[in-house]
Order: C-alpha cells, then structure tokens, then sequence
C-alpha cells in the first residue's frame, strides 16, 4: 500500500517535472514543446470557445487566437495558475473580442429554435441557450465557466483576474439574472 | 421570547451553559447561553433559494458538447498558430509595420483609382519579409468613377477637412485614417471588384505530427505562389479553404490563418498554410485547386514549384500583352 502511494507521488512529480521541462522548452520557441501544449490542450480550449460562441467557426477562430496569443506570451507566463487557467483566460478575452465584433456586425442567431414536435429536453436546451445568448457576455462566461466547465470560484477568478468575492458576487448575479429571463422570478 | 425559543428549539444543556439550534428564513442560528443572556449567531451557510437546485440541474443538463476538431484541422492550425507567434509583433517590429502598411496603403489607393501598383525596391523585399507581399492586377479593377472623391462618405469629410493642417493632407494619408471596416463599406457599395491577384508567400514551413496516421501525414507547401481571388461577393470572415485536388487527384485542408479585406472582391493573405496536400515526392509542377468553403467564392492557386516568380510571370504577361 505505501510503495503503491509511493508510485502515485512520484508519477505525480514525474508529471509536474515533464510539464515544466516542456514549458521551458516552449518559451524557446521549440516546435514539438508549442506542439504538446496545443495537443494537451486544444481540446478544453476549443470547447470552452464553442460553449462561448456558440458557432463552429468563431470557436475555431477563438481557438487558433487564443494559442497563437499564448505561445506569443509564454515566456510571460510565471506560473502562477496553472496552464490550462491561464490558457482559459487567454481564450475567455478571445472570445469576448469575438463577441463584441459580432455585435457590431449584428450577425444572425447562431442557433434555430427547435421545431414545435421536438422532445421538451430539445426545446428546454434551446430554451436555454436563448436565455444565454440575450445574456450579457460577461455574465454568460460566469455561468458557462461554472456549470459547463465545472470549474471553482478560485478557478473563475483566476481565469476573469478579479477577486474570489467579486467572482462569487458575478457568479450570483449572472444567476439571478439567468433566472429572472428563464424561470421568471429573480 | 426566550421562552419560545426554548419551547420551539431543541436545546442542550451542558456544563457551561445551554445552547439552542434554530432552522430560520436565513438559515441555521446557533444561540447559546454563557452567562444568562442568550447569544444568537447564525452560521455563514445560507439556505439556497427553492428555485437554486432546479436551475442548477437544467444548466448542467444543457451542457452543449463541442464537435471535434478531425485531426486534418488541428494540425492546420497548429501550424498557422505557429506560423504567426513566430512573425514579429506589430508593437516590435516598427519600420517593417510602417514599411507594410505603406504598402497597403498604396495598393489600396492603386485599387481605389483602378492603376496596377506593383511594389518594388525596398517595399517590396521588406513585404516580403513579414511574409506577403502583393501584386494586385495589371488591368483597371475599378472605373475611374469610383475613384475617392465620388465615394460617399469621404467626399463630406474632404469637405470639413479645413485649415491649414488638413490642406497640406494628401489622400493617402487622410485615408490611413479610414477605418479598414469602412473602406470595405465602401468599397463594397461601389466597386465592382472582380478579379484579384495575390502573390503569396506560404511562410515557414512546420509539419505537425499527426497522432494516429502517420502515412497521412500533410505535407506543407511552403512554395512560393499566385493565389487568384475569384469572388461574386465579399470575403468571408474566415478562410477555410478545402484543397480540392493537385495534379494527383489528391485533396486537403488548408487554413489561411489571417488576410486583409481590401474590396469586395479580395483580400491580402498575410499568411497561408496549406496541409494535406499529398502529392508525391518530388513532383515539381503541383498546381492547387482551392475552394472556400463558403459559397459564392472560389481560390484558385496556381502555383507552381518550377521557379516561376510573381515577378517573371508579370514579365511574361508583360511582354504577351505587348506582343498583342
């Protein structure tokens, strides 16, 4: 049981001491390392711009902005989160410039209202992605990072670079305001 | 009341004293009595509101699962990724930004007035350096009404431009003013732009390893081509290109990572990095059919690998039309 812990740890350090090597490396601009943080991390990043956006495209845009950002500041980069907040938090201001240009080109709505013979969980999911996409962005990335990211409070103000209480005072409030224009009550 | 909170609250008594538990509107008080007087202090933990649980459920459950990215197109913007973190930054690199939009902009009044520029000299290599450079046509692309002072919009402003400052203001310069959105506005409300020509330089080459088909493996042309532009509306915001098919029959995926509009018609591709492009191993004469993947748009390449240059093909188109 112990040298099975063991293992654990030092699989854990091994893994610690790996992504630090490659990080190194990435900051010296060496391909294979840039090409392993794309390969680890593309994926979460891609998603959190779609659940962002809402639109294929812009997500692929967001994404390909968001590591070409990254690997421009990675030697910027102290390590004071981990990588994958700090590679959110590049995608988050991606996205958020996507969206505001798309307010100004006053694009259409990226998705269609069900039609009326699809199942109520069809039409509750496109409920709620109306709800959201009416919502402001910078409540609707509060909510998004919270329940379709799963991640924490601290994570959620790592990500926005604001304070734990503002980042739970933000979450509430997006919230509320989700509720009052879904559910009808605040 | 204290009799009430006795009767309603289950209290214990201990050795110091008694303390009393209360469920609230607020939530869970705790009251204890030290020395006689009760002390009420309600934990931090607040009860959730009814409506809490059942938004919180609908939320996760709405959870949309993004598509996967296939691996033709990660590797493609792997590589664009790479491609443009390696240029230089715009806030670093000042005379090669200045030398650069210099030459937009001098493309862009060529455009506007329907002459051909052709970027020579220093312009031209340093272009060349942050990897584009551009030719545009040698026939009028626009008609001579469409040049700037019958555009709407920049006549009013020539016409409140006063003083002296102002008046010593070349076109040019006002127009470096003009925001890029306005000029395709513009641009797009008047000029029947057909035809583009871009030369463009594919910039460095990087061949991501693919995780699961290494046979597959693209291959990056990063040969030096003539990118024609042929567009019945405006450029798409987003140059997803699909490689229809080289001199093989073989076909690809190609991302062309950042452009600049410059009229309904086309744009200026800053950096292009074609993939999946599976030719065979030493196949000199590859020529490239390109299709957006957006409708009413077509990119053809015809790029070749057989030393032919922008500039040797603009002689030969040259010495053809003098040969007419």
């Amino acid at each position: 049981m112990q040298s099975s812990t063991d293992g654990i740890v030092l699989n854990d350090m091994t893994a610690h001491l790996d992504e630090s090597v490659r990080l190194a490396a990435a900051r010296l601009g060496e391909p294979n390392a840039l090409e392993w943080l794309f390969q680890t991390y593309h994926r979460p990043v891609y998603a959190l711009c779609y659940r962002l956006l809402s639109r294929v495209d812009d997500a692929e845009d967001a994404t390909q902005a968001a590591f070409v950002g990254a690997f421009r500041s990675l030697s910027k980069f102290r390590g004071g989160s981990s990588v994958k907040t700090w590679l959110f938090r590049i995608a988050v201001n991606e996205s958020l410039n996507l969206l505001r240009q798309r307010k100004r080109a006053a694009g259409p709505p990226a998705r269609e209202s069900p039609a009326p013979d699809e199942t109520p969980e069809i039409v509750r999911r496109a409920a709620i992605a109306s709800v959201l996409e009416r919502m402001r962005p910078e409540q609707r990335i509060l909510l998004v990072l919270f329940y379709w990211e799963d991640l924490s409070c601290e994570e959620i103000a790592s990500v926005l670079n604001i304070s734990l209480s503002a980042a739970k005072m933000r979450l509430k409030r997006a919230r509320g305001e989700f509720q009052a224009q879904y559910g009808g009550e605040p | 009341m204290e009799a009430s909170r006795e009767r309603h609250c289950p209290t214990f008594y201990g050795r110091f004293g008694r303390a009393a538990v209360a469920r609230g509107p607020r939530g869970i008080g705790i009251m204890i009595d030290f020395t006689r007087h009760w002390i009420s202090r309600f934990m931090a933990k607040k009860s959730a509101p009814s409506w809490r649980a059942e938004l919180d459920n609908a939320l996760r459950d709405a959870r949309p699962s993004a598509p996967e990215l296939n691996d033709r197109q990660a590797a493609a913007m792997l590589a664009a990724a790479i491609a443009q973190s390696r240029r230089p930054r715009r806030s670093s690199s000042g005379p090669i930004a200045m030398i650069t939009a210099c030459a937009a902009l001098v493309i862009l009044a060529a455009v506007m007035r329907g002459v051909s520029p052709r970027l020579t000299g220093s312009s031209a290599k340093q272009s060349a350096m942050v990897g584009s450079y551009v030719r545009v046509e040698k026939r009028p692309l626009l008609t001579a009404r469409d040049s700037p002072a019958v555009l709407p919009g920049i006549r009013g402003k020539f016409s409140r431009l006063r003083g002296p400052k102002t008046r010593r203001r070349t076109w040019a310069s006002h127009m470096s003013r003009v925001h890029p959105r306005k000029w395709s506005e513009r641009l797009a409300a008047n000029a029947p732009l057909k035809l583009l020509s871009v030369p463009v330089n594919y910039g460095p080459a990087y061949v991501p390893s693919l995780p699961h088909a290494p046979e597959e493996e693209p291959v990056v042309n990063n040969s030096t081509g003539r990118l024609v532009v042929i567009m019945d509306g405006p450029l798409p915001p987003k140059l997803n290109v699909i490689v229809t098919s080289d001199e093989q029959g073989n076909s690809g995926y190609a991302r062309v990572a950042s452009y600049t509009p410059i009229g309904p018609g086309g744009g200026v591709l800053t950096q292009t990095t074609v993939h999946g492009v599976e030719s065979e191993e030493g196949a000199s004469t590859s020529r490239y059919g390109i299709v957006f993947g957006k409708p009413a748009a077509r990119l053809l390449n015809d790029c070749s690998q057989t030393g032919a240059t922008p500039a040797s093909t603009e002689k030969e188109r040259d010495d053809e039309a003098h040969d007419e």
